[in-house]
This record gives structure tokens, sequence and C-alpha cells, in this order.
């Protein structure tokens, strides 16, 4: 399991109207507590990050899914390849 | 007169494949989608996202809308490529797929696109913007 699944309980003491707002936000789009807190922290986190540390996180998920999927070492002209296909085919489906 | 720093640049979906996968034979994708995206003004066309949206997972997609918007400017366009631009560029001898790319940015008056697609360039002899590899629009921003 990756940093990114497990998960650490904190508890956490905010002002009330902090509280209030969040409890309030996570009404309105209908999400539980915990999950909106989480996302918020996480944003924060994002604010504070360089462009190349939030894109060095999704190519950490992107290279270890493909090598999960065994498609991490196809080759660049491979890749383009695969690329012109896929582009046909949306191509198809959108401008039928 | 046209400026790779004031105007909008289109990323193709090949260059974010390449930057994200660290693509040893394209290094310069990561290059310029990592350390100089907040030298662009970003434009992403329909097309280009649906593509990302089918190389990506939902929450590997947000990652890169969440680095995307620390672009100078970044303007997602959800509108379908106009019918009689994609059928002249056909006409022009390029495949469906990359007049409907060709399509949009004209119609959006995009004067440069990124990519590592060769094709291209063979294609649209008379494109009215500017290909470029991610190398050459990196030696544009120095």
């Amino acid at each position: 399991m990756s940093s990114a699944e497990q998960t650490v309980q904190v508890t956490l003491s905010l002002p009330k109207d902090i509280y209030e707002r969040v409890a309030r936000t996570a009404v309105e789009e209908r999400r539980r507590l915990e999950d909106l807190l989480n996302a918020l922290v996480a944003e924060g986190l994002d604010a504070h990050a360089t462009v190349r540390e939030l894109f060095e996180r999704v190519s950490e998920q992107y290279r270890a899914r493909l090598t999960g999927e065994g498609k991490l070492d196809q080759s660049a002209d491979g890749v383009l390849q695969e690329l012109r296909t896929l582009r046909e085919q949306i191509v198809r489906e959108l401008y039928p | 007169m046209n400026s790779i720093r004031s105007d909008s640049v289109a990323l193709d979906t090949n260059v974010f494949v390449f930057a994200l996968r660290k693509e040893a034979a394209y290094p310069a994708c990561e290059t310029l989608l990592f350390d100089k995206l907040s030298d662009l003004h970003v434009y992403i066309p329909l097309q280009i996202f649906v593509e990302l949206q089918r190389n990506l997972t939902n929450d590997e997609m947000r990652g890169v809308l969440r680095a995307l918007v620390r672009a100078k400017t970044v303007t997602w366009d959800y509108v379908p490529a106009p019918a009689e631009r994609i059928a002249r560029w056909e006409q022009q001898g390029a495949k469906k797929g990359d007049a409907v790319i060709a399509a949009h940015l004209e119609a959006a008056k995009i004067h440069y696109f990124v990519s590592e697609n060769r094709h291209f360039l063979m294609e649209l002899l008379a494109s009215p913007f500017q290909v470029l590899t991610s190398e050459e629009a990196i030696q544009l921003l120095r």
C-alpha cells in the first residue's frame, strides 16, 4: 500500500467559526466532514508546492500505474503511435 | 509581433504524456511542463482535454489540473472544432484527428502548438500556427 493510500488519525482543534463553515460546506456539497477536511488540507499544501512538485506527484502516481500495467518501458515511438490511434478514435466519436 | 511569452500556446497530449512518463527520448517535455509552465499562457482545446482524460485516471487528471492553474493563464475550450474548418484541413491532407486540432487552434487564433508529433509538420505545411517541439519552445522562452 502506497503512502497516499495509508491514513493516520489526528485530533484537530478548530476555531468554532471555521468548524461551522466547514460543516456547512460539507452539508451543501453532500460530503463527509472528514473527506472535506482531508481535501482542504491537501489543497492548502498544494498552494505551497512548486509546479514541479505538483507534477512530480502526478508523475510518480502515473509511472507506478504504468509499471503495474507493464507499459512503462514502452518505446517513445510506440507511445506516439498509440496516441495517434487514440486521437483518431476520439475524433470518430466526437465528429461522426 | 507574436511571442511565445505573450501569446497562448497549445500543448499536445504527447507533451503531457512524455513529461509524466519522464520519457528519456523527450526530456524537454518534462522541463517545459514542470519548470516553464508559469511562463506560458496555456490553451487546452476539447480534443486534447478528452485525450488527457483517456490517458489518465481521475486522480491523475485532478493532479494535472491543479498544476495547470499555475500557468500565467489557462484556457479550457470545451467547444467542438468547427466542422467546415475540419473539412478544409482534411482536404489539405491532414488526418482527421490532426485536422480537428488544427481547426481548434485556427478558430481560437492560437499561434503556437507544442508537439512531438512530426506528422503534424508534414501534414500541415500552410498552418496559421507554428508547430514547435518542447525543446524549441524552451529555446524561445530563453
